[in-house]
């Protein structure tokens, strides 16, 4: 599967919502909405913790880019 | 008008040869013309219209004088030079455009129509903006070339793209010693530390900064892995943000793939770049704001979320359950066998997923606990740590280590104790993990996720 994007995962989690709070559904197809739901939000809860990344300076030369992690001065 | 003539021809009063042939070319004027009288209004009227309508809006540069700021809020002046004066009036409303304090004697350039006050029978210029001269060139560069890049559609809604809602990789275009560059950082790690940033520093101020500005955009199209821009600097004089009004940087923002934030110099400061950009922002700092989420926002509305769909979902369950008991005690349970064994069937598709629901409520029970000890664990290594526990940082992958599977020989190491850290490389991996007289891990928890 392609890397899911926080932005995709929150997509879909509305879309759960709308599709439980309906309840036109059968129960077992809301269980596995439910299955679903839980792992989006254990995802995003994931990008939200993650760990502060350095900044990373863009540098162009002959060969292409570079992204040094140099600090600031 | 023949009366007239002849008044004035036997007028008593001496008059010389030369007052003689003028009198005589007036007279003359005057019988060419129209019999027509006009009344005063009709004639101003004419005034208005000739006046107003062969005079296009107009620049006027001059001298202030006589200013006076109208309680009505409108402002009432005359500009003048050596040898003439035109008055002058800026309406309230017109008034929030202005940078600056309009006192007597200053040198502005005026941006306004000739219109016809005809109560008065005077004409004035009606304002639409007002530049101090001293910066007079650069204002009218600039409000040139933003005319003609309105007029090519560079500034219309339909071109701005969308500022992703949350962007991975920000890039950040802007000089890496100043101010603006500090204030986004801290904004952004206060917000969602764990956003990618990439600086391509560039020239912000100077003969050469619009060139290195439309590179550095071109350049992040190229690289392709951000998802948004911020272009921006801190507050400076109207020349020092000059590159900002260049077309080339205009251009630059217009042809960009990746949606741009434009951040340039103080609230009140608009550029020709702010005019193109997918955004604008007042300050380094709120384009930072707009342009990454707050996590810590984002997580009371994930906690939402999940109580909502778990509530529903204990909703269904005890209408399940409702059902079952409703259907056990109707009457069809004295219908006929074939019938019976449907409804049966019925109650145990109902039993199974209504079990396989209280699973799910259960580990996510306990995956809710795991989550509050993790915050705690969190929030307090400290305590941990002191009770001889110890955490050990990869240099190589700059992240904590949870799971002996993650180190490689060679691999320098930070460990952090309760009361102080060593450096420590790995020279064995591999090793069976650590038996305690029960016969479990310590911790157990080689199950967590690197949260």
């Amino acid at each position: 599967m392609k890397k899911q994007t926080f932005e995709q995962a929150l997509k879909r989690l509305d879309e759960i919502v709308e599709l439980i709070d309906n309840g036109e559904i059968s129960l077992d197809q809301s269980l596995n909405l439910l299955e679903e739901g839980t792992g989006l939000v254990a995802f995003c809860a994931q990008k939200l913790n993650q760990v502060e990344k350095r900044i990373q300076i863009l540098r162009k030369d002959n060969e292409g880019f570079v992204l040094d992690n140099e600090e600031l001065t | 008008m023949l009366d007239f003539v002849i008044d004035f021809a036997y007028s008593p009063f001496a008059l010389n040869q030369g007052q003689k042939q003028v009198f005589a070319l007036t007279v003359e004027l005057f019988a060419e013309q129209e019999s027509r009288v006009y009344s005063v209004s009709e004639i101003t009227r004419a005034i208005k219209t000739t006046l107003e309508d062969s005079l296009p809006t107009v620049w006027i540069e001059g001298e202030i004088s006589n200013f006076i700021h109208h309680s009505s809020g409108h402002m009432y002046f005359s500009l003048k030079d050596a040898d003439a004066q035109i008055n002058c009036v800026m309406w309230r409303s017109r008034i929030d455009t202005l940078r600056f304090v309009p006192l007597d004697g200053m040198k502005i350039l005026a941006l306004g129509n000739i219109r016809v006050y005809e109560k008065r029978g005077s004409y004035q210029l009606d304002c639409i903006r007002l530049v101090a001269a001293g910066r007079g060139e650069l204002q009218l560069a600039f409000e040139r070339l933003k005319e003609r890049l309105y007029s090519e559609g560079l500034f219309d809604a339909e071109h701005k793209k969308p500022i992703p809602e949350f962007p991975q990789q920000v890039g950040v275009i802007t000089s890496p010693t100043g101010a603006a560059i500090r204030d986004i950082l801290q904004v952004m790690r206060r917000r969602f530390p764990g956003i990618g940033i990439i600086l391509r520093p560039a020239l912000v101020q100077g003969q050469d900064a619009a060139v290195d500005l439309a590179k550095a955009i071109a350049e992040f199209n190229e690289f392709g892995l951000v998802d948004v821009i911020i272009l921006t600097r801190g507050g400076g004089s109207l020349e020092d943000l000059q590159p900002f009004n260049e077309e080339m940087v205009a251009r630059a923002i217009f042809s960009s793939a990746i949606p741009i934030v434009s951040a340039v110099g103080h609230e009140i400061d608009f550029t020709i770049s702010d005019f193109v950009a997918d955004l604008r922002a007042p300050t380094p700092s709120a384009a930072a704001e707009l342009v990454v989420p707050d996590s810590r926002e984002w997580r009371v509305r994930l906690q939402q979320v999940q109580r909502h769909l778990v509530q529903q979902m204990e909703n269904r369950c005890r209408m399940a359950g409702e059902q079952i008991r409703r259907i056990r005690s109707s009457y069809a349970f004295r219908q006929p066998e074939e019938r019976l064994h449907q409804l049966q069937q019925q109650i145990d598709d109902l039993a199974a997923q209504l079990s396989r629901a209280m699973q799910l409520r259960f580990e996510r029970a306990e995956q809710r606990l795991q989550s509050i000890h993790q915050r705690l664990v969190d929030q307090q290594p400290q305590t941990i740590l002191r009770r001889g526990y110890c955490l050990v940082w990869n240099d190589e992958k700059q992240k904590f280590t949870l799971a002996a599977r993650d180190l490689r020989q060679n691999d320098a190491l930070r460990l952090y104790f309760g009361d102080g850290g060593a450096r420590a490389v790995v020279t064995q991996t591999g090793l069976p993990a650590w038996q305690a007289g029960d016969g479990r891990e310590p911790g157990g928890s080689n199950e967590k996720t690197d949260l």
